[in-house]
């Protein structure tokens, strides 16, 4: 058999990876556009997020080993591109006024001083709701996307690392600021809400 | 040795306990039912997930994501 002229190995090869691309646009396109509203985004910005991702994914694919899964390195990109849009909101500061509130709900010796209060009911109200979504809104960019990773997409620990790009110790510090912060943000408007 | 209901309500929040083995998720459950806040506290971190996942899990508009993946295609 008689090799394909090189040009037209060129196009084969171009076709093949539009083709891909389009695959990976198809598939993955609805996934991050509801992340990027999950990380706070409003409708159009969180359009645009997504088609900056894409952008960044098709200078950056070659770079794509195959390590993790294409949808880890599409949060990944997008992660760190709505980093980029708000870096000064988003950094994750050394000491979160949780850890304080937490500690002072305990004792010396570990025991509950100052026990939780707030809503236990089995099936979620929609007050409930809406109280936890004014919560979840107040989250800081890393907190936000680790926690939604994780209850959301419901994706491993491993997962959200590689996404993230972080250590799973830094992991387990997100996702106890944005459990905490957001359990004593409940607390909170339960308590205030109008009786 | 008992674990101080600190630790334990701090490694939940951690997500330690989300693919513990089975005898460590049945202490946590012995743990509950003798301490009430631990307990609360758990379903509050339940409810959380749960709001979070009604408010984010569903699928976005279908007409929305397709002109998206025109505006990315294009």
């Amino acid at each position: 058999m008689f090799a394909r002229p090189p040009a037209l190995r060129g196009e084969v090869l171009e076709s093949a990876v539009t083709q891909e691309t389009t695959r990976i646009i198809e598939e993955h396109a609805g996934y991050l556009l509801r992340a990027a509203i999950g990380f706070g985004l409003s409708g159009g910005d969180a359009e645009d997020l997504v088609q900056e991702t894409f952008k960044t994914f098709l200078e950056v694919r070659g770079r794509f080993e195959g390590r993790s899964s294409v949808r880890t390195f599409l949060y990944g990109i997008l992660y760190k591109k709505n980093l980029e849009r708000s870096r000064k909101s988003a950094r994750e500061t050394a000491v979160d006024p949780i850890e304080g509130a937490f500690a002072e709900r305990f004792s010396r010796r570990g025991m509950w001083q100052s026990p939780p209060r707030g809503p236990d009911e089995e099936v979620l109200s929609v007050e409930t709701e809406s109280l936890i979504a004014g919560c979840l809104d107040d989250l800081v960019q890393q907190q936000k996307a680790a926690f939604f990773l994780k209850e959301v997409e419901r994706m491993s620990s491993e997962e959200i690392c590689n996404a993230l790009e972080i250590k799973p110790t830094h992991l387990r510090v997100l996702l106890f600021r944005a459990r905490a912060g957001l359990r004593d943000c409940l607390e909170r408007k339960w308590e205030d809400r109008p009786s | 040795m008992i674990v101080p209901c600190r630790d334990i309500v701090r490694r939940l929040a951690e997500g330690e306990y989300d693919n513990a083995p089975l005898w460590k998720r049945v202490g946590l459950r012995v743990h509950f039912a003798m301490c009430w806040p631990c307990g609360l506290f758990a379903r509050q971190m339940e409810l959380l997930g749960k709001a979070a996942r009604r408010r984010w899990g569903m699928a976005p508009d279908p007409a929305r994501v397709e002109a998206l993946r025109r505006r990315i295609r294009d």
